[in-house]
Order: structure tokens, then sequence, then C-alpha cells
């Protein structure tokens, strides 16, 4: 990859050593990648913000590049480790290093979003525009549905196009490689709820050597919740970036049946029932709190139930009287944060949960070790209200 | 002694014994972040450690915190010396050797060849772009 005169200088250390490793950072993902050159980005989404995810190691370098470094471009930063406006039982080493994480990230000029949908919440740029998005599941979302250009990017090298806003120009930043050269043949195979699309995503992601992949027999049109649950299913299992819909013939294609659906599922599925219900991995967007209220009609869950969803999300949804209306069924929120190695769910309280989120039963089951029931939304209101 | 071509993706050398995974690795969900060791118990090296090894696998498959896995590793030095991808150099794994100075390479047929797979100890020279297989 060749880089520019300033950009050597920098790499030299001419702003410092934080600049130097950021450029160290993209000349080694650009060699991965093949790039020829870095390009200009507009938006990046950091994760790595969850004390959980990046350990003491990470509070202290995050602490150490906030000292030398502003972001240069929007950036946006993923959930953390609770919500801030309740009260919790965590412990004091959590909640301090949390808020070191926090502190850093704003000291660099980060938007406290705490989300992992930005895609849902800020407004978007164009088609055709770079971005730098680390959160798997949003960077297959906007590069599948929303024409943005992004890699499947690492905390670490999103963290470097936020602080130079720049990334390589390579792979999914190419008009040419966004074509699959593989596509997933799903004949024959029902889609019947969201946790359907979850699958096909994780076994896709399994199958994809490649970083773009086609479905072939899939409706290319899709409402918001089976579009991100497939697109956070195959940002789980895979290095895969992007997915088409779209139907051509002359590529090679690889047939999956519901066996191999059914064996996805039952790798995921470690349990038949669970203590404890947990909606939004990926947090949970307006319309799938609308479809949420309208499969409770009134009926109570009768156990706990916690919905993870934006500020942002839920402040809407306060305002317009929703979000009261599915706590009347007994739901609670949880903000700021996610199911995925959330602190709040441990052996020691649960021993499994109920969930109709493929990512999240992933990271529940490998990170939080507890067991897992993975349902649909509509068959869990169904089973555990009444 | 064997050489095998390969692209250097983060600079270095280190010499030791190979640990090798022929399926993709999750860093967030399958390394113990305090000791190296494969926890995953599913894995075929299920309680192995990376520690002073290197670490051979195809690509890292998962969560983008990944990256910070490898940065908490050579921390506590207890993270592998080097790592050769044999099907891609992901961006994770690329990005959490530059940050944490683990030479990284790829092998440039993107398959694992056997005298890899049977040698006792190997040496990853990044600057030469290869690596060198004394004994077998």
């Amino acid at each position: 990859m060749e880089l520019t005169k300033s950009e050597e200088k920098i790499l030299d250390g001419s702003k410092g050593e934080i600049n130097a490793a950021a450029y160290r950072v993209l000349l080694a993902i650009g060699r991965a990648t093949e790039a020829e050159k870095l390009v200009p980005i507009q938006w990046a989404h950091v994760s790595g913000v969850n004390y959980n995810t990046i350990g003491d190691a990470g509070v202290d370098f995050l602490r150490e590049v906030a000292k030398g470094v502003h972001f240069k471009v929007r950036t946006t930063i993923n959930p953390m480790g609770y919500d801030r406006s309740k009260p919790n039982a965590l412990s004091e080493n959590f909640l301090s290093k949390q808020m070191q994480i926090v502190k850093s990230y704003k000291q660099m000029g980060a938007i406290q979003s705490f989300s992992c949908t930005p895609y849902e919440i800020f407004r978007l740029p164009r088609k055709g525009t770079s971005v730098s998005f680390a959160e798997s599941s949003a960077a297959v979302f906007s590069n599948s549905f929303l024409g943005l250009m992004t890699n499947k990017e690492s905390a670490l090298s999103a963290l470097a196009s936020a602080i130079t806003g720049k990334s390589p120009y390579s792979d999914l930043r190419i008009e040419e490689s966004r074509t699959p050269k593989v596509a997933l043949k799903c004949k024959g195979i029902t889609m019947n709820s969201e946790t359907d699309y979850g699958l096909l995503g994780y076994l896709a992601g399994k199958i994809s050597k490649d970083s773009c992949i086609a479905f072939s027999e899939l409706k290319s049109e899709m409402d918001m919740m089976p579009a991100k649950a497939i697109s956070s299913g195959l940002g789980t299992s895979g290095s895969c970036g992007m997915f088409t819909s779209d139907n051509m013939p002359e590529r090679e294609s690889i047939a999956i049946d519901e066996e191999e659906m059914s064996k996805a599922k039952d790798e995921l599925n470690t349990d038949e029932d669970g203590d404890l219900i947990l909606f939004g991995s990926p947090q949970l967007g307006l319309s799938e709190l609308a479809y949420l209220h309208d499969l409770i009609a009134g009926r109570k869950f009768d156990r706990r139930c916690i919905i993870f969803c934006s500020r942002y999300v839920h402040d809407q949804a306060r305002k317009i009287g929703l979000a009261s209306k599915v706590e009347s069924s007994g739901a609670e929120f949880m903000c700021d944060s996610c199911m995925c190695l959330s602190p709040l769910i441990t052996r020691d309280n649960t021993d499994s949960i109920i969930t109709n989120s493929v990512k999240g039963a992933y990271y529940m089951k490998s990170s939080n070790r507890v067991g897992v029931a993975l349902k649909d939304m509509k068959t869990i209101v169904k089973t555990y209200s009444e | 002694m064997y050489v095998v071509e390969c692209k250097c993706i983060v600079k270095g050398y280190a010499e030791g014994e190979p640990i090798i995974s022929d399926t993709p690795i999750n860093f967030l969900t399958m390394i113990d972040a305090e000791n190296g060791e494969i926890k995953d118990p599913n894995h075929n090296l299920y309680g192995k450690t990376l520690r002073g090894k290197i670490f051979v696998f195809p690509n890292s498959v998962g969560s983008s915190v990944g990256a910070y896995m490898l940065y908490s590793l050579k921390k506590k030095a207890c993270g592998p010396l080097a790592i050769i991808c044999s099907n891609r150099m992901d961006i994770t794994t690329a990005s959490g050797c530059a940050i944490s100075n683990i030479p990284a390479v790829h092998l440039k047929h993107n398959t694992l060849p056997q005298v890899i797979r049977n040698s006792r100890a190997l040496t990853v020279d990044g600057e030469g772009e290869q690596i060198l297989i004394y004994q077998n």
C-alpha cells in the first residue's frame, strides 16, 4: 500500500506516537486487504466499549490513546456494560473501569451513542460513502441494505480510522468487490421468523470464505427485523461483511437445506426453557418495539423480560407512548447496553435465558456461559405471557 | 530445511513451536484472556495455550473486539510469539497484531503446507516474507 508523503511523516512520528500507531494499524490492514491507498471516511463506529469485552489492558490502552488525540470524523460508539439511569449491583471495580472507558471515548470526541445500531439513529450519509464500522452487525447491515461502504472492521481498525479519518481503499470499499462469487441456495427452506433469518446468516458466515456472499431464492425486500437478524447472524459466525439477495445464475453455488439449519439451531439452543427473557441483540428499534407491543396485546409476562435498546430509541418510544404500553406487560427497558457479554447476566444469577436473537444466543452461551432457549419473538410472547 | 513463502502483514521475527487450528478463531469467545488458553470446549485445541507459541489458524471470525484480546494477551505476556493465517489475514487479526507488535504473516497460497503441519519448530521471518522449518 502506498502512503502519501504526509501520511509517511505521521507514520514516522511527526504527530506523536498515537497517530503513528494509528497509521501502523492502517498499514497492516491495508496490506492484509491488498489496498493501494488510504481514502477518507465520513463516519467511524467503534466497538470495545463494554469493560467485559476489552478488560484492564483495554482500559489502560484507551486512557493513553485519549491523552494524545481527538477524533477527526463523526465517531459513534457501541454499547457499554449497563444502563446509566438505573441502579445496579455491579462491583465497584466494574463501575469504575467502565466509567474510565466512557471518559476516554468522550475525551476523544465520541458521540455517547452506546448503540450497536447507529444506522437506526443517526443521519445516514448517501449511498457509496466510505465509513468504518467495527460492530459486525452494523457493518453487514450498512453494506447490504444502505449502500454504505465499509470492511468488517475491528475495534482497533475503526479506532485508527476515527483518529486519522482514513481507511484502506480495499475489498468492500471498492464497487467491483461487492459482487459475490458464491451464492447460497436456500431453496426449500421456509423462513418463518426473524430467528430463522438469524440462523441463515449464522450458517452463511460459517460457510463463506469471501467478504461478500449471495443468498439466492431470498426476497431482497426485507422488514427491519429479519434484516437486522440476518446481518447480525452473519457477523457473529464469519468474516463476511456483506450479502446480496440477487439471483445471478452464473455463480458458483452452495446448497443448504433444512437439516443444516436445524443443526445450527441445535448448536445454539441448549435449553428448552429459561429464567429470563432477553430481547435486543442488536438493540431493538421502534418498528420491533411496535411489533412486540402488537404481540403482547394486553398480556403479562410470567417471568422477567429485559429489552435492550439504545437510549435514543427508548426516549422516542417513551414520547409516543409505546414504551409505557410495552412496560405494562412487565417487560423492562435496559438502555446503553446490550445482552452480549452483559455483566448483569452471569452463571451465578441465571441458569438459562430465552431469546429470539441468534447473536445473543451465541454470546450468552459462549461468553456469559449460560444456557439458551432460542425461540422467535412471537413464540416467546405466546409461551411466556398470559 | 524447508522454506515456505508468505506475505508480511506485521513485521518481525519469531522462532517457536507451532500450535495449529484448522478452524477459524473467535478471539473474544474462544481464548482465556488471563492465560492465553483455548477455553472453547468444542475446539480441538481446548486447554492448550497460545503462550510462547506460533499460532497458525485460517482466519479470525466474529467479534470486532477480538483485536483487543491479542493486545491483552501481549500485555500479560501470555500471547503468541507470531501469527500465521492460512486462509486470509482478516482485519481483526492484522490490527490486533499491529498494535501489539506481534509478527503476522499469511500464506501465499491460502493452504497450510504439510511441512508446517508436521513441524515441531519454525521461524517466522516477516521481513524476508518466509517461514523456515528446520526440523520435522
